[in-house]
């Protein structure tokens, strides 16, 4: 970003605040990644859009469409020109049916949507827990992110991350970030929803991992505290996207079989990280309890700031298709 | 005519084989395999367990030799297309200026002019010393040594420890430059010596090879490999021969000075079939043809050649083809007595502190016994392992092991569906799994150390290792404080080391994988029933 360009943002952030205050909007989180983009997308749509929006009962696609369009579209986030990343989880050698990996179909329409929208490239990528190229070809991500037009880069070795700091943090104080996060204008941050052993729920918090180069670290250094100490990270995600479509709710994150598997067909949308987990949690508990607090990573989350884990202050959209 | 078709058919083996050592992409089509397959030792040693396929490949190249002669040592052994390649370079005018030129600036003096070698003798008790120490070798478990002289394997290792790192290099060049314009079709290889023993053993390979080939041409051929001895004798009853044409041969000797073997006695128009490997270079180079490729018994007037030696050899040979029976029956024997001490050592396993004692061995090694004698070291799986985990050992399985596979989860873990390095082994030490016997197979098994663990010193989240357990034979169960600890069954682990690759704790790994001198049978996970659950409400 150069010295205009940050100018013009801080100027631009500095009025939406102004407008937000006199349209008597009552703003009860502390939105960072609201940007001067997004406002004028909201501002086009003449309506201010919901904190938080979850959709029932389509297609991963049509959920997705509906979704964002209450968001006023992907234009919202995603500006002619840009170099877009969509990060999906594709953590394991895993095909679609068995939902160890975020949903083909769901990332394949991001990026197409995206590269409508006249991104100048849509890279995707993840560090992956399995052999990356079985990952990315099994999990039917590989082929729907290039038939959509977009790329997919690889993860699989250290150069391509660099080192950046997280002043913020409590206990992960820097971090090996890839070189897509760092170069790119915006991301999105689509995660699929699981059980899991160790974390106890992995959702869009967690997804964050993927885009570090060592993940032993965090199992090291207490996992819940350094997922939200990664979160803390400046440039975040514009978009977190929580794909329900099918549901891990056993033996996660990598599950047995198909019988971890459950029809959730649904999903969650909001810029507010730890707002978009807390609602997808939630919908797990439907599945199976799993106490919130013992999702650690949202309170830790909620604590440095990063969002809400009080959903039902929240504008929430609710759609049943 | 005979030597362009050698020359090409021969390019086409050598680099095709090679590619596909050097290949990590999977750009290379699987089916080149069967250029690593088709060689005549690693066929032999695969013997005994797809006895059918190891008969039609040895078979044909046994007949092959005996019909048309040694070719299969021009066109098929990629050692010797490597020292072929050699020695056409040292023939080449301008290295020959080069060398000359060096020469002058660093003596001081032209290079003396030096006598050109032409017929040397045979070195008969060196060959038949080397194959006899090999037989031996084998038949006791000590491949790993003896496969320092196969010639395919010597070639591989070379090609997977030398030109593999060279290739990579290359190729991350490449992707930097093709990144930094946002092209990302490339992908950057991680180079790093798997294994310093290999790596030492390799260059020293390429290194003694080269010399011997740009001083002496073929000799290792003629002296050394035991694949070379066997197929030579065979090639002194071919069918197909050299022929010297007494009646047009002028005495000149350019065919014995040309001769990479130095075979042909020019003066006594002799030819030593046992080391003339048909590169039918002799016969180009006659300028009066009196050099023919034709059927041995055709007429009379070919004078006999080596008339002494020649009954002596086929005895040799045909004792020795007597022996190779020995190595089914010795290898049952020795299958009993590896379980026994297997039994033994594993009563004391359970006592140790908590680091490795007993290797683990590939998928489809079967055993450690088994891989002992089958395996030439030749690499490949280590080449061709997607995940990484396959590295020659040092002295792992001991001495008679070394340079053999044993797997190793620094770099990765074994992949639960994949069965790659099972299906490329040419020598049968690793024998082909499918996807559902793999699913069953124990190479180890879990230990763990609680008193290690993250969850139980630091009482935080962490469960890395039951994330990577496909089988979940490693399950995180309720701890305290919401907190899940792992909870290991052997009986359904199949020793992939995930939960050991991924243990952050150091500098000793709170899990990992004990390996079986035996490999066993995983019992076959329970898989629940799937409820088909209905939800219809967002639940907040």
């Amino acid at each position: 970003m150069d010295r205009r360009t940050f100018l013009k943002s801080v100027v631009a952030a500095g009025a939406t605040l102004v407008v937000k205050t006199i349209g008597a909007t009552t703003v009860l989180t502390e939105r960072f990644e609201q940007t001067a983009d997004a406002a004028e997308g909201e501002a086009a749509l003449g309506t201010v859009a919901p904190d938080l929006v979850a959709v029932m009962g389509g297609t991963p696609a049509a959920m997705f469409q509906k979704a964002i369009a209450e968001f006023g579209g992907i234009s919202t986030f995603v500006k002619k020109g840009q170099k877009v990343v969509v990060k999906p989880n594709i953590g394991w050698d895993k095909t679609p049916d068995l939902a160890g990996n975020t949903n083909p179909e769901l990332v394949g329409e991001i990026v197409k949507q995206c590269m409508d929208a006249g991104a100048k490239e849509v890279v995707v990528f993840d560090n992956t827990c399995d052999e990356w190229q079985k990952c990315y070809k099994n999990s039917g991500i590989d082929q729907a992110v290039k038939k959509a037009g977009g790329r997919m880069m690889p993860a699989n070795n250290e150069s391509y991350y660099r080192e950046i700091k997280l002043p913020r943090a409590k206990i992960m104080k820097k971090a090996k970030i890839h070189q897509a996060i760092l170069d790119c204008d915006v991301w999105i941050n689509v995660p699929v929803l699981k059980n899991h052993g160790g974390a106890k729920m992995t959702m869009s918090m967690k997804n964050l991992m993927g885009i570090v180069w060592d993940r032993r670290y965090f199992h090291n250094n207490g996992l819940q505290q350094c997922i939200a100490d990664m979160c803390t990270l400046d440039k975040k995600p514009a978009l977190n996207i929580v794909d329900a479509y099918r549901v891990m709710k056993d033996n996660g994150p990598r599950g047995k079989s198909a019988a971890d598997v459950v029809s959730g067909k649904a999903l969650f949308m909001s810029r507010d990280i730890v707002a978009v987990d807390t609602a997808a949690a939630k919908f797990f508990n439907q599945i199976r309890t799993m106490p919130l607090e013992d999702i650690g990573h949202l309170a830790n989350g909620q604590a440095h700031g990063l969002g809400t884990m009080n959903i039902d202050k929240l504008n929430v959209k609710r759609i049943r298709m | 005519m005979y030597r362009k078709i050698r020359i090409a058919l021969a390019c086409v083996a050598a680099f095709c084989l090679t590619l596909y050592c050097l290949d990590f992409s999977g750009l290379i089509p699987h089916l080149f395999y069967r250029f690593s397959q088709w060689q005549f030792l690693p066929a032999v040693l695969g013997h005994s367990d797809t006895f059918l396929n190891s008969i039609i490949i040895v078979g044909t190249l046994l007949a092959i030799t005996f019909l048309f002669g040694r070719i299969y040592c021009s066109i098929l052994c990629p050692m010797g297309i490597f020292q072929d390649i050699i020695i056409w370079l040292h023939n080449r005018k301008f290295i020959k200026k080069f060398s000359n030129r060096l020469r002058k600036l660093t003596a001081g003096t032209a290079k003396k002019p030096v006598k050109k070698i032409g017929y040397r003798k045979p070195k008969t008790w060196l060959r038949w010393a080397t194959l006899s120490l090999f037989i031996i070798g084998v038949i006791f478990g000590w491949a790993g040594i003896v496969s320092l002289v196969e010639p395919y394997s010597a070639y591989s290792r070379i090609a997977v420890h030398i030109f593999r790192p060279v290739y990579l290099y290359f190729n991350n060049v490449l992707t930097s430059i093709f990144t930094s314009f946002g092209i990302y079709s490339f992908y950057k290889m991680e180079i790093y010596a798997s294994n310093i023993l290999a790596l030492t053993v390799s260059i020293a390979t390429f290194v003694i090879i080269s010399f011997l080939a740009w001083r002496y041409g073929r000799s290792f051929c003629s002296s050394i490999c035991p694949t070379g001895t066997i197929l030579g004798t065979v090639n002194r009853v071919s069918l197909f021969n050299m022929r010297i044409n007494e009646s047009k041969c002028t005495h000149c000797g350019a065919c014995g000075l040309k001769c990479k073997a130095h075979c042909i006695n020019s003066k006594e128009q002799n030819i030593d079939y046992s080391r003339c490997v048909n590169c039918f270079d002799c016969i180009d180079y006659c300028s009066v043809k009196a050099i023919e490729y034709k059927v041995r018994y055709e007429k009379k007037d070919v004078k006999t050649t080596d008339a002494k030696e020649t009954d002596n050899s086929r005895r040799k040979f045909i004792a020795t083809i007597a022996v190779l029976p020995l190595l089914l029956g010795k290898k049952a024997f020795a299958l009993k007595t590896g379980a026994a001490t297997y039994t033994a050592n594993g009563a004391a396993d359970g006592m140790t502190d908590g680091e490795r004692t007993i290797p683990i061995a590939p998928p489809g090694a079967l055993s450690h016994e088994h891989l002992k004698r089958h395996c030439t070291s030749c690499h490949l799986c280590v080449s061709k392992c997607p995940s990484r985990v396959i590295k020659p050992a040092m002295l792992e399985y001991g001495l008679g092991g070394i340079m053999q596979p044993v797997m190793d989860f620094e770099k990765g873990f074994c992949n639960y569906d994949c069965t790659i390095c099972t299906e490329i082994c040419p020598n049968d030490a690793l024998k082909p799994l499918t996807k559902e016997q793999k699913h069953l197979t124990q190479i180890g098994k879990v230990v763990f150390i609680l008193e290690r663990c993250v969850v139980y010193k630091n009482e935080a989240s962490c469960g890395a290792c039951s994330e990577h357990c496909p089988t979940q034979a490693v399950k995180m169960v309720n701890y305290k404080n919401g907190l899940t600890i792992p909870q290991i069954d052997t009986s359904i682990c199949v020793g992939c080391g995930g939960c050991e690759h991924i243990c952050p704790v150091r500098p000793y790994r709170a899990i990992y994988v004990e390996g079986s001198k035996v490999h066993e049978q995983a019992v076959p996970i329970k898989l629940e029933e799937r409820d088909d659950m209905k939800i219809n409400d967002f639940g907040f």
